[in-house]
C-alpha cells in the first residue's frame, strides 16, 4: 500500500465521522457551487446582455423614442453625414410599412391602431390602402393582440390582420423586425438597396402560406419573389415581410425618407461620443437613443446578484476551509503517537504530510460529490429566487424602436442555470485547493511531533 | 557496532536544566543482546531515544558502523532510522487499520523496497516470528498482545537493521509470553547478526542479556 493509498484508507477509518464529514462538506460545497453557477450565469447574462445590444446607436423621427412621432420622416440626406463620423462602421436606415392580409373581412376602421409600430402621426401608409395576398401567419389570438381602436369605447377591429413590412439597407438585422436574432434557414439574404421585387418570409409566414425560395406573392399590387425564409425568435419578426430599403420607400411613396436608422459604432468606447456627434449633426430633426445605457441600467441589478453570489462562495469556500482545518487538525492530534511511530520507522515528514493531505483531499472530493448533487438541484432555485429579488426588469423607461422596450433586454429576467463542465472542473480545482490549504495546519503539526515523545510516554 | 562517548542530554536551561544522560559512554559490539536496566526516571528512555536518532543529545558522539549520527543532517536521519534502525514499544505500536502483513510492509516502503519484495520479506518473518496463516492478514485489533508484539518485532527486523531497540518489550505480556517474546527476539537478532538494546525493568530478562547496563541518575553505574 503506497502513501496515498494509505491516506484514502484512513478516510474512511471512522465511518460515523467520515459520513458526517462528508455531509458537512457536501453542504459547504453544495453552497460554493451553488454560488459558483449564480455567479457564473449572471455573468454569462449580463455579458451576452450587453453584447446583444451591442455598439449601435438608433436614430429616428423627434419623439420616436417616446412611442410617437412629433416631427417629420427622416431623409437618406439628411442621415448621409452620420456615415462618414469617426467611429461610424456602418449605417442601417429603415422604413416599416404594412397591408392588409389575405382573410381580412372587414375594412380598417378608421383611427384603428393596428400595431404600436404604425402609431406614429404618419402611420404606415399602406396599412390603409394596400394589401396583400399573403395570409396572416399565425392564429386570431395572437392577430388580436395589440389591437386598440379610438375613440373608447369601441370593439376592437378583430377581422383585420396586418402583414408588416420592413425595408432596410441590412435586412438581416434583426433590430428591423423587433427581434434580438434573426438567421436565413433557406436561400440567400437580399440586399438593402436592391430595386428588386424581392423578399425574405419568415419560417411562420412561409408554412401558413405555402411559401419556398422562389415562390412568388403579391403586396402593394406587385408581385414579389420570395428570396430567402429566417427565424427570428419574436412574433412580430414572424409577421414581417423583409424587402430593401429602396423598393418598400417607392410602394410606400416615401422615396428618400426613413423612419429609423442604427448605426453601428466600432467599440464599446466610441459609443458616448459618437451618439453626440450624431445629436450635434442631426440637432432637432432625430431623437438620439442609445440602448446600451439601457442595458446597463437594467443588468445593475444583476451585477448586485453577481456580488451577493461572489460573497457567498467566497463564505462557503471559507467555511470549507476552515471545516476541513478543524477536521484535520483533531485527526493529528487523535493520530500524534502514530504519526510519531510512522517517524520512528523510517517516514520522512513529507511523506506522513502527502498522507493526511490525501486523507483530506479524499474527504473534500467525497463532500464535492455530495455538493455536486446539492448544487444541480439547487443552482437554478436559488439564481432565479436571486435574481427575481434583486428587482431585474427588462423595461428600464427608456424606449427604442416605436417607444418599444428594447428587445435586447425583453429576456433579461430569464435566467437558467446550468451545472456545465467547466463549473465542475472549476469545483474539483477549487475543492482541490481547499484540501490543501485545510491541510497545512495538520501539515505543521505533523512537522512539530517528536517521535521521541512517543517512547517517552510508553 | 554502536558506540557512545561521553554522551549527555539535557532538557530545559537554567536553573531549571534537568540532565536525563549524563555522560554515557559504552560500546555494543554487533549481534551482542545488550539490556539497559535502572529505576524509573533513571534515563534509560532518553539514552534510547538518543541510540534511535529519535533525538539529538547535548553533547556528546554516538557512532553506529563508524558514522557519527550526531552529525546526519534531519533528512540524513530519517535514512538513518529507516535502514539501521527497528523499533520495538511496549505497546507494540502498531498502526490499527493495516493488517499484520501491511504493518511489517511499512519500514520496507519507506526505504523504497519493490511491493513484491516487500510482501514476500513480510510474510517470511511472520512467518520467523510464528504468526502464521491468517493472523498475517489480521488487524492488530484482532490479535493478542503476544501477536502483536511478535508483528512488532519482524516490523523492526523488516529492514535488516543493524541495531534493534527494545523498550520495555515485554511490559505488558504475561511471563510465559514475555519469555517466548524475548527469546525470540534473542534468537532473530542472532540469526539476523542484529545488535540488540533492551530496556528492561524485568530481572529474568536481564539475565538471558549477553550483558546488563545499569543507569542510575543518567549515569551509567554499571556494566555485567
Amino acid at each position: 500500500m503506497t502513501t496515498v493509498g494509505r491516506g484514502i484508507r484512513n478516510a474512511f477509518r471512522n465511518a460515523t465521522r467520515t459520513i458526517a464529514i462528508v455531509l458537512i462538506l457536501g453542504l459547504a460545497i453544495g453552497l460554493a457551487l451553488v454560488m459558483l453557477i449564480a455567479h457564473r450565469t449572471v455573468t454569462d447574462k449580463v455579458a451576452s446582455t450587453l453584447s446583444s445590444v451591442g455598439n449601435t446607436v438608433n436614430i429616428g423621427p423627434p419623439g420616436y423614442s417616446a412611442g410617437g412621432l412629433l416631427g417629420k420622416f427622416l431623409t437618406t440626406a439628411e442621415l448621409a453625414p452620420i456615415a462618414h463620423l469617426h467611429g461610424v462602421t456602418s449605417l442601417d436606415e429603415y422604413l416599416n410599412g404594412a397591408a392588409k392580409a389575405r382573410g381580412s373581412t372587414q375594412p380598417t376602421p378608421k383611427g384603428a391602431v393596428v400595431h404600436s409600430r404604425c402609431a406614429h402621426a404618419g402611420g404606415c401608409k399602406g396599412q390603409k390602402t394596400a394589401s396583400t395576398s399573403l395570409k396572416y401567419p399565425e392564429t386570431l389570438a395572437f392577430a388580436t393582440q395589440g389591437l386598440a381602436c379610438e375613440p373608447k369605447p369601441c370593439t376592437p377591429p378583430i377581422s383585420f390582420f396586418t402583414v408588416y413590412f420592413s425595408g432596410s439597407t441590412q435586412p438581416t438585422a434583426p433590430v428591423n423586425i423587433g427581434a434580438s436574432t434573426l438567421s436565413i434557414v433557406s436561400g440567400h439574404a437580399i440586399s438593402g438597396t436592391t430595386p428588386a421585387d424581392v423578399a425574405m418570409v419568415s419560417t411562420a409566414m412561409a408554412r401558413k402560406n405555402g411559401l419556398k425560395v422562389g415562390s412568388a406573392f403579391t403586396a402593394y399590387g406587385k408581385t414579389f419573389t420570395v428570396a430567402a425564409i429566417f427565424d427570428s425568435d419574436t412574433q412580430q419578426g414572424d409577421d414581417t415581410v423583409i424587402t430593401s430599403l429602396p423598393v418598400l420607400e417607392h410602394l410606400e411613396g416615401d422615396t428618400g425618407q426613413v423612419f429609423s436608422a442604427v448605426v453601428t459604432v466600432g467599440s464599446l468606447t466610441e459609443l458616448a461620443p459618437v451618439t453626440s456627434e450624431i445629436e450635434n449633426t442631426l440637432g432637432p430633426l432625430a431623437s438620439v437613443v442609445s440602448y446600451t445605457s439601457d442595458a446597463t441600467k437594467a443588468v445593475g441589478s444583476l451585477d448586485s446578484v453577481k456580488g451577493i453570489a461572489l460573497y457567498s462562495l467566497a463564505g462557503a469556500v471559507g467555511a470549507a476551509v476552515v471545516i476541513l482545518l478543524l477536521v484535520m487538525v483533531m485527526i493529528v492530534r487523535e493520530r500524534k503517537r502514530e504519526i510519531g511511530i510512522l517517524k520512528a520507522i523510517g517516514a520522512s515528514n513529507g511523506r506522513i504530510m502527502a498522507q493526511f493531505t490525501t486523507e483530506a483531499i479524499t474527504f473534500t472530493l467525497l463532500g464535492f460529490l455530495v455538493g455536486l448533487v446539492a448544487g444541480i438541484i439547487a443552482a437554478s432555485p436559488v439564481t432565479s429566487s436571486l435574481v427575481s429579488h434583486s428587482g431585474v426588469s427588462s423595461d428600464t423607461g427608456a424606449r427604442g424602436l416605436f417607444g418599444a422596450p428594447s428587445p435586447f433586454l425583453s429576456h433579461l429576467g430569464d435566467i437558467n442555470a446550468q451545472v456545465g463542465r467547466a463549473v465542475i472542473l472549476e469545483g474539483v480545482a477549487a475543492a482541490l485547493v481547499v484540501a490543501v490549504l485545510a491541510s497545512a495546519a495538520a501539515a505543521w503539526m505533523i512537522g512539530r511531533i517528536r517521535p521521541a515523545e512517543v517512547l517517552r510516554s510508553e | 557496532m554502536l558506540e557512545t562517548r561521553d554522551v549527555t542530554k539535557s532538557f530545559g536551561s537554567g536553573d531549571r536544566s534537568l540532565t536525563a544522560v549524563n555522560g554515557v559512554t559504552m560500546t555494543v559490539a554487533d549481534g551482542e543482546f545488550v539490556a539497559i536496566v535502572g529505576r524509573s526516571g533513571s534515563g534509560k528512555t532518553t539514552l534510547m531515544s538518543l541510540l534511535g536518532a529519535l533525538e539529538q543529545p547535548t553533547k556528546g558522539m554516538i557512532f553506529v558502523d563508524g558514522e557519527d549520527i550526531t552529525r546526519l543532517s534531519p533528512g540524513e536521519l530519517v535514512h538513518y532510522r529507516g535502514r539501521k534502525i527497528g523499533f520495538v514499544f511496549q505497546s507494540y505500536n502498531l498502526v490499527p487499520n493495516l493488517s499484520s502483513t501491511k504493518n511489517v510492509m511499512l519500514p520496507m516502503e519507506f526505504i523504497g523496497v519493490a511491493k513484491t519484495e516487500r510482501r514476500t520479506r513480510a510474510r517470511k518473518l511472520l512467518d520467523q516470528v510464528e504468526l502464521t496463516g491468517d493472523k498475517q492478514e489480521r488487524k492488530p485489533g484482532r490479535l493478542s498482545g503476544g501477536e502483536q508484539q511478535r508483528v512488532a518485532i519482524a516490523r523492526a527486523l523488516a529492514n535488516k537493521p543493524s541495531i534493534i531497540l527494545a523498550d520495555e518489550p515485554a511490559g505488558n505480556l504475561d511471563s510465559q509470553t514475555s519469555s517466548t517474546i524475548i527469546e525470540l527476539l534473542r534468537n532473530l537478532s542472532r540469526s539476523e547478526g542484529t545488535t540488540a538494546v533492551v530496556v528492561t525493568h524485568d530481572a529474568s530478562i536481564a539475565d538471558q542479556a549477553d550483558r546488563v547496563l545499569r543507569l542510575e541518575d543518567g549515569r551509567l553505574a554499571l556494566s555485567t
